[in-house]
């Protein structure tokens, strides 16, 4: 509990201070990330920590748990430190972008604070162990997420690229929402602790199951999800490398681990994930050896290394439980130096395509060094921690089968060939004269490069901690040996055959894109799922406006619009009611509210014919006011006093608005009065309404709440039950409309008052 | 004439009101009627007065307050109890302690709460009505 107040408490000082003094925003940002990234770094053990349970949501099984596990500890360390460089850059970056856009420079300060909360939401995630309470984090982030991609507000493409983030990415939470209510109604439980429980786990249904997974995979874009993630890149390029390369992305294919234990008892889930992850290598591959953009050629990359981590999640086993978090950190660190990097040359030369760079290693020495180690990482190539992913990744795919194996070189030949495309076409080539980037911007680069170097030649200190986090997933104790397997068998052979396709993939890159790039934009163009979704949103809009149309004509169509739904399904209910018809008998004693519902039916029925407007105000106010008696006369003194004085206020109401309308408009309105089926469709609602009541009111049921009501007043200290209704039983409901109501009057008040200004 | 009977009948609707307030966990009556009788008070003053003088009988100047207020009272009612620990709407005295009573009223939270529903619906009764009748002149209709 302390560490998490301290936690929470360096972050909100770093906001703090951004605010008063924006030219320490980044800096007093990248200390709290620091003392986080310590705090949490010291916290870790091989047990799990709790940090708080406090009941959250007791009726549906949720409570607010959060804790330190050897799963999640080690991703909060990572999520932290890459934000004290992605801070360090921030500081260097911004105050020239924000210069760029046109804004002022204090502006900083909103932009450290939005990055801080996401940290935060993202470390919520990572120690949430509740379905419920990952949910509130999951959206958290997406929030975060959108605000950050629209931090350039005024380019459209920005606003666009957000909405596009945010409907993916928070569309998919409701899915995993749908997934953990679901798990909640089948097992009483969203707590984790308690679902992994076997018997627990077996009450969950395939679907629920379905829906938690779908609802990430949209997060971690994979395909067919992904077109929100390149969109996003018009973000500044500290959003990019933080959360587009390392976190957000990440934060789905973390959850789907934390859940992986869901999975074992649905294998098809398990078989359709791993298609799926082949599916977003090869789309994101593809992709990323056509695209002409640096920080494009990176999201697609993205799109097909969350392949991977999905994939190794998919296939299970020692070496894919503790791939799949390992791969988290290993790709992060890499694609995080190699977005910084981009972003450094964006900045520095103001080029941001392959097309129209290259031969910047001489102009640049240093950063071209360090994001050639960052590449060389992505590519998983030895001496790095790179080359420790995807031999995890290979040997995972061999435990399972030959085929799997075979995708699994064809994914690593590609990624070296785009990986080799992306560091040549920057700073390979015939030499070209540029400006220096600064300090600023190289040094994170190299910091993370360095990290990316120091975890391939000293992989020992995190075998233990992956190994943890892998017996986490798994429920057992794995052991997989973290360093270089050299001697001979099927992991070495496959590896060096995927080395060797990629070299010469990598060599023939320029003639493999040119080749590649119109038969692959004229598939996204005819199948693409931005394609297809916008092809889908335009028929929706087509079918919205004739709707739309439909529905606004006149009141009466849009009250139609509303009742014609209802009675349809409340008819199909009655009829589908294994009691039909029954309703309670009628009796001698019925027959004066009867004879009151009666008089309702008449008035209501002479509403429905074209009156002047003061007679129809009046004969509304007769439906109300015989309702009221019925009421009365059904014993429900209560109900009957408010709805005669709700009457009696609004018929003066209608009155009232009534005289401030000029009398040719009314006179006009009447004239366009149409006489149409309303009384035949009034009567039919009206005799369904009719049954439905009967049915419900004539006959209550000792289960009914009606009645547990009446028992619970006498404890209430209440005689009058409907108040004990209102003012207790209900109170929060009362609360709310109350509030409800008070919002309403000062809104229209407000509106009234522009009006009149 | 007709205003000075007018002007006669508010005090006994508020009144009224008072009575179905405090009567309400008795017998028939709530803090939403209460509040609709005295505002159907205050809006007889507007039928009856001139717009101005009306206006100042009823406090018509103080409805944003009276709607304000209403919703803090029973809010601070609802919700005062999560600063104990204790589920929202928890009422006191609670189920296994006695009552003081003054007569038919009882000295009871809930009734508090009530006061506040009353005091919102009054608001937003002459707030509503103080805005619609200015304009109005009898002959329009």
């Amino acid at each position: 509990m302390i560490t998490l107040l301290f936690l929470t408490g360096f972050v909100l000082a770093a906001i703090v201070i951004g605010f008063i003094r924006p030219s320490l925003a980044a800096a007093s940002a990248a200390i709290a990330a620091l003392a986080a990234a310590g705090l949490a770094g010291a916290s870790w053990t091989a047990q799990t920590i709790i940090l708080i349970d406090r009941a959250w949501l007791p009726s549906l099984g949720s409570r607010f748990v959060l804790a330190f596990d050897p799963l999640g500890t080690p991703l909060i360390v990572f999520v932290t430190g890459v934000a004290v460089t992605v801070f360090a850059f921030t500081a260097a970056y911004m105050p020239r972008h924000l210069e760029e856009e046109q804004r002022e420079a204090r502006a900083i300060a909103q932009f450290v604070a939005l990055l801080l909360a996401f940290m935060l939401a993202m470390t919520l995630l990572i120690l949430a162990q509740d379905l419920l309470v990952m949910f509130v984090a999951l959206e958290l982030t997406a929030l975060a997420s959108f605000l950050l991609i629209r931090f350039d507000r005024r380019k459209v493409a920005a606003r666009r690229a957000a909405l596009t983030a945010l409907v993916v990415t928070g569309s998919s939470s409701l899915l995993f929402l749908s997934g953990a209510l679901l798990v909640s109604a089948q097992t009483g439980t969203t707590v984790l602790t308690e679902l992994m429980d076997d018997r627990a786990a077996a009450d969950i249904s395939p679907v629920a199951v379905a829906c938690l997974i779908l609802g990430v995979i949209g997060k971690s874009a994979q395909a067919p999800l992904h077109f929100w993630l390149p969109k996003a890149m018009i973000a500044p390029t500290p959003v990019s490398a933080y959360l587009h390369s390392a976190t957000l992305v990440a934060a789905g294919v973390f959850v789907l681990q934390r859940l992986r234990f869901l999975l074992e008892s649905a294998p098809p889930v398990l078989d359709g994930l791993l298609w799926l992850a082949f599916l977003s290598i090869g789309v994101g591959a593809l992709l990323a050896l056509v695209t002409d953009e640096f920080k494009r050629i990176l999201a697609y990359s993205t799109v097909a290394q969350y392949g991977y981590a999905v994939a190794l999640v998919a296939i299970g086993g020692s070496h894919g439980a503790v791939g799949a978090p390992f791969f988290l950190v290993a790709h992060g660190l890499a694609k995080c130096a190699l977005f910084m990097a981009a972003g450094a040359v964006t900045t520095t030369t103001g080029e941001d395509r392959l097309s129209r760079s290259g031969g910047l290693a001489r102009a640049m020495p240093l950063l071209a060094g360090a994001s050639a180690v960052a590449a060389a990482g992505l590519a998983g190539l030895p001496l790095t921690i790179g080359y420790l992913k995807d031999d995890l990744f290979i040997q995972a795919a061999l435990d399972r089968d030959a085929v799997t194996a075979g995708l699994a070189a064809a994914a690593v030949a590609l990624t070296i060939a785009y990986s080799w495309r992306f560091w040549f076409g920057i700073f390979g080539g015939p030499r070209r004269d540029a400006p220096r980037p600064t300090v600023g911007l190289t040094a994170p680069v190299v910091g993370l490069a360095a990290l990316v170097l120091l975890g391939g030649l000293w992989p020992a200190p995190l075998e233990p901690v992956f190994t943890q986090a892998g017996s986490w997933i798994a429920r057992e104790a794995v052991s997989v040996q973290l360093g270089y397997h050299l001697e001979l068998g099927p992991l070495l052979w496959v590896t060096l055959g995927a080395w060797g396709a990629g070299a010469m993939l990598a060599l023939g890159s320029n003639r493999l894109s040119a080749l590649l790039r119109a038969p692959v934009s004229r598939l996204s163009k005819w199948l693409g799922p931005a394609a297809l979704a916008q092809r889908i949103a335009a028929g929706g809009v087509v079918l919205s406006q004739r709707l739309h149309r439909l529905e606004v004509r006149d009141m009466r169509d849009r009250i139609a619009a509303i009742l014609i739904p209802t009675g349809a399904f409340v008819l199909l209910g009655l009829l589908v009611h294994p009691d039909w018809p029954a309703v309670g008998r009628f009796g001698m004693d019925d027959v004066p509210a009867a004879a009151a519902l009666a008089l309702v039916a008449v008035a209501a029925f002479a509403v429905t014919r074209p009156l002047k407007h003061l007679s129809f105000v009046l004969m509304l106010s007769f439906v109300g006011f015989s309702l009221s008696l019925a009421f009365a006369l059904f014993f429900a003194p209560n109900v009957a006093l408010v709805l005669a004085l709700i009457e009696t206020a609004f018929t003066l109401l209608f009155l009232a608005v009534l005289a401030h309308i000029r009398r040719p408009i009314l006179e006009e309105a009447r004239r366009r009065m149409r006489r149409d089926h309303g009384p035949v469709a009034g009567t039919i609602a009206g005799c369904i309404a009719a049954i439905t009541a009967w049915q419900a009111l004539s006959m209550p049921r000792p289960e009914d709440e009606a009645i547990a009501h009446i028992a619970l007043s006498e404890q209430a200290h209440a005689k009058d039950v409907v108040t004990a209704i209102l003012a207790d039983f209900r109170g929060l409901d009362t609360a709310g409309e109350l509030t409800v109501l008070v919002v309403a009057m000062f809104g229209a008040a407000a509106i009234m008052w522009g009006r009149r200004a | 004439m007709t205003d000075m009977v007018a002007r006669a009948l508010f005090p006994f609707t508020l009144l009224t009101g008072l009575a179905l307030l405090a009567r309400g966990y008795a017998d028939v009556g709530d803090g939403f009627s209460a509040g609709a009788v005295a505002g159907l008070g205050a809006v007889l003053q507007y039928i009856a007065q001139d717009f101005e003088r009306a206006r100042r009988y009823v406090g018509a100047h103080l409805a944003p307050a009276f709607l304000a207020g209403g919703l803090l009272v029973s809010l601070v009612v609802v919700l005062a109890p999560l600063a104990w620990d204790l589920p929202p709407v928890t009422h006191f005295p609670r189920p296994d302690q006695p009552v003081v009573t003054l007569g038919v009223l009882e000295l009871h939270t809930a009734v508090l709460f009530d006061v506040g529903v009353a005091l919102a619906v009054y608001g937003a009764i002459v707030g509503t009505f103080d805005r619609l009748f200015p304009p109005l002149k009898g002959d329009e209709l």
